[in-house]
This record gives C-alpha cells, sequence and structure tokens, in this order.
C-alpha cells in the first residue's frame, strides 16, 4: 500500500471515467506485443471485470429484444446477464472449429451481435480455426452487426504459437475486445477492459458517454494504480510471451 | 505462469491416464485452465461432478454448461490449482469419489 501517498490527490478529483491512464498505456502496449493487437490507450476502458465490459457494450450496442449469438456449450453466467438486460439469446452449436457460423445464420441471421470465446471456447477449449474468424467477420461486416470477442484466457496456450486475437485481423472494425486480469492476476479485485474500435471514441457517442459514468461506479482508480505497477516494466508481457517458449517468466 | 499451468496440466494428464483411463476420455486441446474429458459408458457427467464435489473436487459437468446442446456428457477439470507431486494422489482420489455411491 506505499503506492497511495503518490496517487491521494486522485481522490479530489472525478476519475477519468475510461480508467487510470498509465494502465491504459501500458496494456496497449502488452496488446500489441502479447495479442497482436493494434489500439490506441483512447480506445481503451478499463472495466469491472469481463461481465463489466459486456454489461458495458450491451448498453451501447444493443435495444431490449435485440438478438445475439451465444456459444453453447458457453458461458452461462454471460448468457443469463443478457437476457437479464432484455435482449434474446440464439444458442449457436459449437464443433472442432468454434462456434458454427452456418447454424447461427440458419437460426438468426440479422443478430445484432455475436459473443464469443476464439482462443480457448468455453468450456470446450477449441480454438476457433481461421476460416470460422473469417466467416465470422464476414457476417458481421455484411451485416453491420457487432462481435465481443472474449479473451479471458488467452495467454494460456501450451502448444505451438497461439492464433493472434481475432481482433488483430479485424479489418472492418467490428470487433469489440474483452480482456481481463481475474486470470493472469486475481479475480477478487474485479478488473478488466474493453477495447472500442478505432475512431469510436466514447465522446462520439453520447450514449457510449452516458453508459461509461454510469457503469464506473465499481471501478475506482486505486486498485488500477496498484495494477499498474504490476503490470507495467514489460513484466506482464513478458510472462505471456516467454513462457509461451518453455521458458519461466 | 504459464510454465507453471503447463507443467501442472500435463501432471494431471499422466496421472488421470494412470488412474481414471476406464472412466474418462481426455479431448486435449492447445490451450486453457481446465482439462476437458468425455465420460465412458452410461454415467452421467452431472452423477460423477456432483460425487467429485461432495468429496470437495470442484468439477464441473459440461452438460450443466449447455442451454440447446444435447449429448455433451463430459467433465471439466480444472489444473491450475494443482500442483504436479499431487496429480496422481487427486486421480487416485477422484477414482474412488466417482466409485463411491451414498446410500
Amino acid at each position: 500500500m506505499a503506492q497511495l501517498p503518490s496517487i491521494g490527490k486522485s481522490i479530489c478529483v472525478y476519475p477519468n471515467p475510461l480508467g487510470f491512464g498509465p494502465l491504459r498505456e501500458s496494456l496497449a502496449r502488452y496488446l500489441a506485443l502479447g495479442r497482436g493487437i493494434a489500439c490506441s490507450p483512447a480506445q481503451i476502458i478499463i472495466t469491472a471485470g469481463y461481465k463489466g465490459a459486456l454489461e458495458l457494450a450491451t448498453l451501447v450496442l444493443l435495444k431490449r429484444g435485440d438478438t445475439v449469438w451465444m456459444e453453447d456449450p458457453g458461458y452461462g453466467v454471460a448468457s443469463g446477464l443478457l437476457t437479464a438486460m432484455g435482449v434474446k439469446v440464439a444458442s449457436v452449436p459449437v464443433d472442432t472449429e468454434g462456434i458454427c457460423i452456418a447454424a447461427a445464420e440458419a437460426m438468426a441471421a440479422k443478430a445484432r451481435l455475436a459473443v464469443v470465446t476464439p482462443s480457448h471456447q468455453f468450456p470446450t477449449c477449441v480454438t476457433m480455426s481461421l476460416p470460422r474468424r473469417q466467416a465470422l467477420l464476414g457476417w458481421a461486416e455484411r451485416e453491420r452487426s457487432w462481435i465481443i470477442e472474449d479473451d479471458y484466457d488467452g495467454e494460456f496456450h501450451y502448444a505451438g504459437r497461439p492464433l493472434p486475437a481475432l481482433k488483430s485481423i479485424d479489418r472492418g472494425e467490428r470487433v469489440l475486445y474483452a480482456g481481463s486480469f481475474s486470470k493472469t492476476l486475481y479475480p477478487g479485485v474485479r478488473l478488466g477492459y474493453l477495447i472500442l474500435p478505432s475512431g469510436w471514441s466514447h465522446a462520439s457517442r453520447p450514449s457510449c458517454n452516458c453508459a461509461i459514468w454510469g457503469r464506473q461506479r465499481t471501478c475506482r482508480p486505486w486498485p488500477q494504480a496498484l495494477w499498474t505497477k504490476d503490470t507495467s516494466a514489460a513484466t506482464y508481457a513478458a510472462c505471456a510471451t516467454s513462457t509461451r517458449h518453455g521458458v519461466p517468466p | 505462469m504459464r510454465h507453471l499451468y503447463a507443467a501442472r496440466r500435463a501432471a494431471l494428464i499422466d496421472a488421470l491416464e494412470l488412474t481414471l483411463k476406464d472412466t474418462l476420455e481426455l479431448r486435449l486441446a492447445s490451450g486453457g485452465l481446465h482439462l476437458l474429458a468425455g465420460v465412458v459408458g452410461s454415467i452421467g457427467d452431472t452423477v460423477l461432478a456432483e460425487r467429485a464435489r461432495s468429496r470437495g473436487y470442484a468439477l464441473h459437468a459440461l452438460s450443466a454448461h449447455c442451454r440447446r446442446a444435447r449429448d455433451q456428457n463430459a467433465l471439466l477439470l480444472p489444473f491450475t490449482n494443482i500442483p504436479e507431486t499431487s496429480a496422481l494422489l487427486i486421480g487416485r482420489q477422484l477414482k474412488a469419489a466417482f466409485a463411491y455411491t451414498p446410500r
């Protein structure tokens, strides 16, 4: 807790609703190194864990009654949250290449959002194939729909080189990437982050701005400042890259 | 961290092959924070998960993560909190837990 005096002044002002600046800068560097994602700190919003990111994205992107593709089997907490927020969940089957896009289109081609876990599908651990990734991005571009990439455990790949994040090949800017510290550091602090598409700043979308201010009540700057110390000095990226080649960090 | 998890994962795979080969069929992927193993035979994954949980092992049934999907009789076995030196013991204890039927 030795860091607290240095951030003492921060409690006298309203915090940046996007999150603690140095943490977002550190994350932008890590994401380029570790996940192949080119983004600026301005695109990153610190959230109250993945569920905070999903809630924020849903508030900004969807209206009640919209349909969302969810993987089945999948993360029940996420589909429960979306159902509670008044959107319809289309349960899409998963095979050895990940979510079945053809089945999803047959079920609900006009869905507004697809929530996927491309790195290691939860709970089957299947990695989404490149053709499936391209089909998913193609659908989102055609329908002007959105994709949330839940990369909760993208760092934990043990055999061969991991595929870069889906976000890294998102040329049409349809993907909102959600990352989490719950698996790499600790789940109890409830810290995650959401990357918005580029050129899609919160200021250009009033609904997004309101949603961010409204939802940041659980996301205070102190833990973020402490986190920044842990994640800076490239420690976090080293942890994510060196061990991929079997070298302890 | 990934190095540690890779070692723990490999140790649990070896232990399960030695102790539960007749009950579980590992479906190995390249990553993740748990192993997925199909259940061999007619017993349900929720029954095995419940037996393990009653002995203190936090296993999950794959079918419990399904909304409409069917025929998903498999277990999720977390490995991140099992030290390499404990893996074999855990395998044996799981085998005993799976065989246990409460009266």
